[in-house]
């Protein structure tokens, strides 16, 4: 229950200042770009030209957009997956009350404050394809081209990652199917069905092993960021680097709720480890996590100068995203209608993940 | 509070107005070291001259120069010269009413009293001049004066000759051509000397103009010769994982042999490599054709909505002079547009040379043709040097463009 | 402090290190690249090693031809007015979306949100004209009155979902004791918030103060710029000055990493909420 019986007018003087700036800078110029995104326009001379809906037309038929819009579907699915269980993790690492966790989050939160322009520079050496720390890394372990990488991650998921998360459900499962209360038997029966899964998966990869179709870049060489397939995955590796602090630092503003003794001991006491952290941390972390989810659906949809700085969206469109592709448009190719229809698509995407998220969580604030 | 601070800065500024003196505001793109310091050097001399005119010197890197310029055409009130390229790039503006006509700079001493007759057609629009060219430079191939040596190398002059050293470089372990087309400009530096060496600069023009199609036989010949160096893998692989500046360090290390570049690739040589690099022309093709390069000028222009157009003309008239053209040129090594100005030195003499024996020459893809296009174009371009096999697929493509622009 | 186990002790150790220093690669290349001369990185194709020679003078270079003491200043000028004011508007409108029941609140906070989902690089164009119109183009206050009109979206979104977790009751008790809403606002909501305006406070400074794209549609006079234009002209069109730019970017992150440093202790370990949540 919030407060209703108020004079009607209160809420309205606190929002008044905000509004009306809000209104009259960011408000304003978004619905002038859809008022843009009807018409044909450089941009700068006073001639537009209304079009209707043509540059939408334009849009749906171009296959750049198709790639931009998968690309960002990529982006969101590792933004969401990715950042914020180890943002989580390492805030709930470093929230642990010892001398030096300052320096700890002060050094991690770094990657923050770096201006993008040599975030971008210092990964495209990184990623760099004859002689770059990666390729090095990787050629020490005696990889000889990205597409056994590629052969590799697929393996460990295939055989890996997809047994252990379903022996955790399966085990799960069992412990309350049967009613397992005992914390060492829970553990005893959730490893037995880990090892057999991994031995099942095991004895599956002997009959069934299916191999990666690589480009023939990946074949070649380490072609992190020019391998049309592989670079989005690159480049969301940069931005995921440079996100997980941002998430951290969220986390630990909401991590002020929750007791400290409390995450300590679900940290180190193994017993009912899942337990506590699911029904007594994650609730308390409501807030953050709220903020979270909805900054890395938006961050992920918008995303623009990780991917404009290291590859502009090459090779050949291959790593484009929408906002990267409606500036090329807008300002490299003087289309200020066409990119305008590129934002208000963007914007609607955006728009549908967001409403349907917070619908969700405002719903269970009654 | 914050209205109360948004009224006195209008009233300030109206009275800023009203009373000042004679301004200059000069918004230039000379990110680089050396031209901000030649351009702030420059910017002294002009002030002492005209002490009575307060300047202002704004200096933007070129990628946000290029984004900015038209918000400032756009706007109520421009800067009075801004530094941009010759051609269709400064076209554009023209086209659209955006910059001023500058011709009574020039009414005393006409136009080619100062510079090469060559030069008036890239500074104008419509018969009227629009474009003060400050310097210029060539594009040639590059290559190491030691490596070329130790392999026993001459400079190839045709197309059989630069065949045969690329293989020799790649017999020698090394790839014979580097590039870096994450910006994809340089790749269009490829596709403008096949077509002036296969087709001639003339109907080459007519591709630029976009009045050609993509798909037309002339210019997949012209594609053709470059796939044969694409097919042999003489370019460096993963060259779209560099910039142009990353794919020179190939050269300086000695793992790739050649780079198609501008000048201005001295710059970013070390110190000590400097006087091993050297250039020839690129190969001749069909030795039928008169023999053109690539020269894109660099310049200035005055907007349409600028506000001291009076110190703006003044400013055009001193940038053009044989005097600052002649330091601008010794600083920087690069060709001055003033035709009195000698080249500032040897190797620039051999770049001059190389432009006075032949028969004209071009700016460049990306400055000469409709800016959108130029996109496409590029694009497709890095995507045949990945994907040679792909050639018809990819003109198709950028023809379908053309056809959308210009139809 | 209560004592630990030595189990915690050395898990925090290890892998806080073990984080921290894989974190910190990036960073390391960026150190020695700043202090690498560029004719050595031109001439060796292992952009990521240490130095061979280092050159601390490439910080003095930066420094002076990045022309960053003023930017510097100028930087500051913007960004602490700006960050105080949107966080001090923020906190208005998100205690009127958390507290009161009305109509439109939904409506509202989404309107709040939704300014953000726009990729604001779109946004260009239109600001500059507005800017431009309202006669406070190239000048400080409208790069600030922009920062802090663009990031209420953000701030009021974080600041609601926080206030949201205070109890009502308080709310109510004090309405009970006669207090005015404004009143209630200025000594409950926000001194229980200030865990999480820190917080918020932190990463806004991070932003504005490595603003670039506003900066640069808003400002053009040279003496107005902000730190991290002075940054991106180090990228010339032709050349590059990678180790003046790693080390100008250093010097600019140096400023929001100690503000992080000095203000952590108020949303890690200062005010105990604890009183008020029973």
């Amino acid at each position: 229950m919030r407060i209703s019986k108020n004079k009607w007018w209160v809420p309205w003087a606190f929002l008044a200042i905000p509004l009306v700036l809000y209104g009259i800078w960011v408000i304003y110029p978004v619905i002038q770009t859809f008022s843009v995104s009807f018409t044909q326009w450089d941009g700068m001379s006073a001639k537009k030209t209304w079009v209707g809906f043509s540059n939408y037309s334009r849009l749906f038929g171009d296959s750049t957009f198709w790639k931009s819009l998968k690309n960002n579907f990529y982006w969101l699915i590792m933004f969401i997956a990715i950042p914020i269980p180890l943002g989580l993790g390492i805030a709930m690492l470093f929230d642990i009350k010892l001398p030096g966790g300052k320096i700890f989050k002060t050094l991690f939160y770094l990657s923050m404050t770096l201006s993008f322009v040599v975030i971008a520079q210092i990964w495209s050496w990184i990623f760099e394809p004859k002689n770059g720390a990666l390729t090095m890394t990787f050629k020490a372990l005696g990889f000889e081209n990205l597409a056994q990488i590629q052969q590799m991650l697929l393996d460990a998921l295939l055989f890996v990652a997809i047994p252990v998360v379903l022996s955790l459900v399966v085990g799960y499962w069992v412990n309350k199917h049967w009613d397992i209360r005992k914390p060492s038997r829970r553990w005893a029966v959730t490893f037995g069905c880990m090892a057999s899964l991994l031995v099942v998966a095991f004895l599956v990869s002997r009959f069934w092993h299916p191999q990666i179709n690589a480009s023939r870049f990946a074949r070649r060489g380490f072609p992190w960021l020019s391998d049309p397939d592989f670079v989005t995955f690159s480049l969301i590796f940069a931005a995921i680097w440079r996100q997980i602090p941002y998430v951290m630092v969220l986390y630990l503003a909401g991590l002020k709720n929750v007791p400290p003794q409390l995450v300590e001991a679900s940290i180190v006491d193994g017993a009912n480890w899942g337990q506590r952290f699911w029904h007594v941390i994650l609730p308390m972390l409501k807030p953050a996590t709220v903020i979270a989810v909805t900054i890395s659906i938006i961050d992920s949809l918008r995303a623009f100068d990780i991917v404009y700085a290291m590859t502009q969206g090459g090779p050949f469109n291959s790593s484009s995203v929408l906002a990267n592709f409606m500036y090329i448009e807008s300002f490299n190719n003087y289309q200020m209608g066409y990119g305008s229809s590129i934002a208000v698509i963007q914007f609607l995407i955006t728009l549908g993940f967001i409403v349907a998220y917070l619908n969700n969580v405002i719903k269970s604030e009654g | 509070m914050k209205l109360k601070t948004f009224l006195i800065v209008c009233l300030m500024l109206v009275v800023a107005f009203s009373f000042a003196a004679q301004k200059l505001v000069i918004n230039s793109n000379a990110g680089d070291p050396e031209p901000k310091r030649v351009t702030n050097m420059i910017l002294e001399m002009f002030q002492a001259e005209y002490p009575d005119i307060e300047v202002e010197l704004n200096i933007f890197s070129h990628e946000d120069f290029k984004t900015l310029l038209r918000t400032w055409l756009g706007a109520n009130e421009g800067p009075d010269v801004v530094s941009w390229f010759a051609g269709e790039r400064m076209r554009y503006f023209a086209e659209k009413g955006l910059i001023e006509p500058i011709n009574d700079v020039f009414a005393q001493n006409s136009f080619d009293s100062y510079f090469p007759k060559a030069f008036q057609s890239a500074c104008s629009y419509n018969g009227d001049i629009y474009f003060v060219p400050e310097s210029w430079y060539w594009w040639a191939v590059y290559y190491k004066k030691s490596v070329f040596a130790d392999l026993g190398i001459t400079p190839p002059t045709t197309w059989e000759e630069f065949l045969a050293v690329c293989e020799t470089l790649q017999e020698n372990g090394m790839d014979p051509l580097t590039i870096g087309t994450k910006y994809l400009w340089t790749s269009a530096a490829w596709f403008d000397y096949f077509n002036m060496r296969v087709n001639g600069l003339n109907w080459y023009l007519g591709v630029l103009d976009g009045k050609v199609p993509y798909t037309d036989p002339k210019l997949v010949d012209a594609m053709e010769y470059w796939a044969v160096l694409v097919e042999n893998e003489y370019f460096i692989p993963d060259h779209s994982s560099l910039s142009w500046q990353e794919a020179l360090n190939r050269l300086i290390v000695d793992d790739a042999g050649m780079y198609l570049m501008g000048q201005f690739i001295k710059d970013s040589t070390p110190e000590a490599m400097r006087d091993d690099l050297d250039f020839f022309r690129f190969p001749i093709i069909n030795p039928d054709l008169k023999v053109y390069e690539e020269t894109p000028i660099d310049g200035w222009m005055m907007p349409k909505n600028a506000v001291n157009k009076e110190s703006a003309k003044l400013w055009l008239e001193f940038i053009a002079s044989a005097k600052i053209q002649g330091i601008i040129s010794k600083e920087l090594g690069r060709l001055a547009a003033n035709k009195d100005v000698p080249a500032p030195d040897a190797h620039a003499q051999k770049g001059l040379d190389m432009i006075m024996a032949s028969d004209g020459v071009m700016g460049f893809y990306d400055r000469d043709t409709n800016p959108e296009l130029a996109n496409k174009g590029m694009n497709g371009f890095v995507q045949f040097m990945m994907f040679p096999e792909m050639l018809e697929d990819i003109m198709k493509e950028i023809e379908q463009e053309r056809v959308r622009i210009f139809e | 402090m209560t004592r630990k186990k030595t189990s915690i002790i050395i898990f925090f150790y290890t892998f806080s290190t073990i984080i921290v220093v894989l974190w910190l690669m990036p960073f390391f290349i960026a150190t020695f690249t700043s202090v690498k001369s560029m004719d050595e990185l031109m001439a060796s194709s292992y952009w990521w090693t240490p130095p061979q020679k280092v050159e601390w003078s490439n910080f003095l270079e930066a420094w002076t031809t990045g022309n960053m003491r003023t930017y510097f200043w100028n930087t500051f000028i913007v960004t602490i007015p700006s960050v105080l004011g949107t966080l001090l508007l923020s906190t208005l409108s998100a205690y009127a979306l958390a507290f009161y029941q009305f109509r439109f609140a939904k409506v509202i906070l989404l309107i709040f949100v939704s300014g953000m989902l726009i990729p604001f690089q779109m946004l260009l164009i239109p600001v500059f004209r507005l800017s431009n119109n309202l006669g406070i183009y190239d000048t400080r206050q409208g790069v600030i009155l922009f920062h802090l009109a663009f990031q209420l979206g953000f701030c009021t979104f974080f600041l609601r979902n926080f206030m949201r977790t205070l109890p009502i009751s308080l709310h109510e008790s004090a309405k009970i004791d006669g207090a005015s809403d404004f009143k209630i606002y200025w000594r409950i909501a926000l001194p229980l918030t200030l865990p999480a305006i820190t917080a918020l406070g932190i990463l806004e400074f991070t932003w504005i103060w490595n603003d670039y794209l506003w900066s640069l549609i808003l400002l053009q006079a040279d003496r107005l710029k902000t730190i991290s234009l002075g940054l991106v002209n180090l990228q010339g069109q032709y050349h590059s000055s990678w180790n003046l730019i790693a080390a100008a970017s250093l010097i600019t992150a140096a400023v929001p990493l100690v503000v992080f440093l000095l203000f952590q202790k108020f949303f890690i370990e200062g005010l105990t909420v604890g009183a008020v949540k029973e």
